[in-house]
């Protein structure tokens, strides 16, 4: 077997050994999923060109498209949360109380549900606003049964969208 | 002894690299293939971020706790000081809280509250209304209060992701 032949069995191994794991950690699914792609394109590059340098650099270079890759499942994941549970509560009166899920296709997040009701109904001119209080069901082994969380949601035209802004920057801390 | 010295600087959050770095170069001695370098660096350093991360978070929910569990027992109107103390001497943080809001509904019992983190580096402002408050939404759960500020938009997402 020829060094190169060795290498590329040693990357199919690499590749196969199972690094794409669902479970929610995603840290290391990001540098996971990011590892095999960036090994598969320094193996590949290798048989084009023998300087180091090079062959690192696209490794890296791909690593970064699969990294954005996961984080934009991230937002999607997310983003079909919070439009569920924002339409639901904006037919909602006041103190009344509605029940939401969601399950996702690729289960980067766990499936969740819960309840939502409004709390306030926040208003001007152009806006239309409630705050919103919903709960998440905890998984069995969770210290509460339920977690509750308070959100803000607005409605823009006939769709309601989720309007909780982003923490100040002084608190972003290990955040970013 | 090299992680030793990168523990004892105050960027915490950047150990994760060095760690993938160290690990890298120490398995690198024994082959000469950069796959197995990079994959098994990449791993280490995946870890190594996964435990900084999961340190740094229970040291943020500790300080979310104790401003939780004050401002649970306090009516609005109410200004009192609070302060959190690690056991890692990291991130010790103190200020005053308040309780602006009931939020009383069927389905959880919820209170907006407003903090200050003091700024042990700068001066002392004179008066209350040069400080900088932020607010926050807590809620109980069976029976303790805890942080509940859901995440933002995920069109406010930005960096932070």
């Amino acid at each position: 077997m020829t060094r190169f032949q060795a290498r590329r069995t040693v990357v199919a191994a690499i590749a196969s050994a199972g690094i794409v794991s669902m479970a929610g950690c995603s840290s290391l699914l990001q540098q996971g999923s990011g590892a095999v792609a960036g090994v598969a394109g320094a193996a590949i590059a290798s048989g084009v060109t023998t300087d180091p340098t090079v062959v690192t650099a696209i490794g890296v270079g791909v690593q970064s498209l699969a990294q954005a890759g996961v984080q934009r499942l991230q937002r999607a994941v997310h983003t079909v949360e919070q439009d569920q549970i924002a339409s639901i509560a904006g037919t909602l009166a006041p103190g009344q109380v509605a029940s939401w899920s969601v399950t996702h296709p690729v289960p980067i997040e766990p499936s969740s549900h819960g309840e939502v009701t409004v709390s306030r109904v926040v208003g001007a001119k152009a806006l239309d606003c409630r705050e919103i209080v919903f709960s998440v069901e905890q998984p069995p082994a969770a210290e509460s049964a339920r977690a509750f969380y308070v959100a803000m949601i607005c409605r823009d035209g006939t769709r309601w969208k989720w309007a909780s802004a982003e923490p100040a920057t002084e608190r972003w801390g290990s955040l970013q | 002894m090299l992680l030793a010295a990168a523990a004892a600087l105050s960027g915490c959050s950047s150990i994760g690299g060095l760690a993938g770095a160290v690990a890298g170069i120490a398995t690198g001695t024994f082959t000469n293939s950069p796959a197995i370098g990079i994959a098994v660096s990449v791993s280490v350093k995946a870890a190594a971020d996964a435990q900084i991360k999961k340190v740094l978070r229970s040291l943020q929910q500790d300080e979310q706790d104790e401003i939780a569990a004050l401002a649970g027992a306090m009516a609005p109107g109410e200004i009192r000081p609070w302060q959190v103390r690690h056991l890692i001497p990291y991130g010790n943080n103190q200020g005053e809280v308040q309780v602006t809001r009931v939020i009383d509904t069927p389905l959880a019992s919820c209170k907006e509250v407003m903090f200050t983190v003091a700024d042990l580096k700068g001066a002392t402002p004179p008066d209350d209304a040069a400080r900088a408050w932020f607010s926050a939404n807590i809620c109980r759960q069976d029976q303790r209060w805890k942080w509940a500020i859901a995440e933002p938009a995920v069109e406010r997402w930005g960096s932070l992701h």
